[in-house]
């Protein structure tokens, strides 16, 4: 009784495909703008372990729109024979896949921060020849900074507005990095200008401040991606809190005539709610018609419910 | 900005500029007599410049490396080369002069301790300006 199988592979409302087209134009542009701050910041980030900390962030916040990308293509495919269920999940594996990368190089890095901090070690970094002149590196590195502090936060902005509407965690997930940029950036100058100031730990300070948020973010990514994966009722994609869909779904059914009781679970696939819900009917009368009526009522509670399958039941155990 | 955070720059200017030698002819040169060579004569004309007197420590490349680090000198010559297998320790110039013979370049640096920025630029803005006149001084010398 899942007639929904079979129906267009982009399982999104027509509206929702223009918003979609709409997150794969703003993940090429994140793309483009993190390779371009990549360059800038690896070619000026001298002997500072703060502007390295940075950089491999710069670096890691490429693989969630990478991920997002490819999954896209994976996502929408038909089910066929061998998947049956179709490929909606293909985001939450690739975002597990992103998540695990985040934790272990936000991991390292902080080790790596502190124990620079420990030995003590100076950050040393003179000047630059630019245009003739001789510049000291800092003043560069600050100028590297800030432009790498900036574009991702509106990107991120934009991206973060339009997840909740495509019930999109990886998007959201993505979105939320690149806005939290700007506290890199802030940390990466607080770092630079102590070093100018001849404040010398600051900088391994200002590193182990970003690769904490590195490790932060891979933390909390791995957690939500886990819950999914371990078919958790539906969250929300903004504020961390179960949704009531499965409360207004059996509310639904029990509007109708001929249901006395009504269950349901559900579990998030990808962008997608399936799972079962159970319905005690008041007699044993049109059990095809009433299968009908129950999945209509079903699509009518919210778009993203998909392959939900109606159990007719004696009693809810 | 930058400062020094050991305050090396503020320390020579108008005091002592520590300088290690390295034996490495026609660079640096040591054993008889005062210390010479090319990067030597620099190392002299910079403290002039800082209004400091200039005291030279002759010795090998670990030895005067570990001192640069410990603070217990400002400056090392003598035909350092980057990269060098001494490159956390210390901190280094900028190359002021490359040497293509062949195939290879050698690109030659000076030696600063670690994370005395001001001095570092200091030191950087002095071979800016006579770094092309050390390496002719040099390959005179050859």
């Amino acid at each position: 009784m899942t007639p929904d199988a079979l129906d267009d592979a982009h399982a999104l409302p027509e509206e929702k495909k223009a918003l979609f087209a709409r997150a794969r134009r703003l993940e090429w542009a994140t793309i483009a703008v993190l390779a371009s701050i990549v360059v800038v910041v690896g070619l000026s980030m001298g002997s500072s372990q703060a502007m390295k900390t940075a950089w491999a962030e710069d670096l890691l916040s490429l693989v969630p729109p990478i991920c997002f990308l490819v999954a896209a293509r994976f996502r929408h495919r038909r089910p066929n024979a061998r998947f049956p269920f179709g490929f909606h999940r293909s985001m939450t594996l690739a975002f597990l896949g992103a998540s695990m990368a985040l934790t272990a190089v936000g991991a390292l890095l902080f080790f790596d921060g502190a124990s620079s901090l420990i030995r003590a070690e100076r950050p040393t970094i003179g000047t630059m020849r630019l245009f003739g002149q001789s510049v000291w590196q800092g003043w560069i590195m600050v100028a590297a900074a800030v432009y790498g502090g900036i574009p991702p936060v509106i990107l991120g902005r934009m991206k973060r507005r339009i997840a909740p509407e495509l019930h999109d965690k990886a998007l959201h997930a993505d979105a939320a990095m690149n806005s939290a940029d700007w506290q890199t950036a802030v940390a990466t100058l607080l770092g630079v200008i102590g070093i100018g100031a001849g404040v010398w730990w600051a900088d391994g300070a200002a590193a182990l401040v970003i690769s904490a948020s590195i490790l932060w973010d891979g933390a909390r990514n791995t957690k939500q991606v886990f819950a999914d994966l371990m078919d958790q009722t539906p969250y929300g994609v903004e504020r961390a809190h179960p949704l009531d869909v499965p409360a207004r779904l059996e509310d639904a059914l029990r509007a109708l005539p001929w249901v006395r009781d009504a269950r349901a679970r559900l579990r998030e696939n990808g962008h997608l709610f399936m799972g079962d819900v159970t319905v005690v009917p008041t007699d044993e009368r049109a059990p095809l018609l009433r299968s009908e009526e129950a999945q209509r009522c079903v699509r009518a509670v919210d778009w993203r419910l998909r392959d939900v399958v109606v159990v007719f039941a004696r009693a809810i155990d | 900005m930058p400062r020094d955070p050991a305050g090396t720059l503020g320390r020579v200017e108008g005091g002592e500029l520590r300088v290690g030698v390295l034996h490495a002819p026609p660079w640096a040169r040591h054993g008889e007599g005062e210390p010479g060579g090319a990067e030597v004569d620099a190392a002299r004309a910079l403290g002039k410049e800082l209004g400091a007197r200039v005291r030279f420590v002759e010795g090998a490349e670990t030895e005067l490396l570990g001192k640069l680090h410990r603070f217990e000198l400002d400056l090392v010559v003598g035909g350092l080369l980057d990269p060098s297998p001494y490159a956390e320790q210390v901190g280094w110039t900028r190359a002021y002069h490359v040497e293509r013979r062949g195939g290879s370049e050698k690109k030659h640096v000076f030696a600063v301790p670690p994370g005395e920025n001001a001095w570092l630029v200091r030191v950087e803005r002095y071979l800016d300006v006579h770094g092309a006149a050390i390496a002719d001084a040099a390959e005179r010398a050859r």
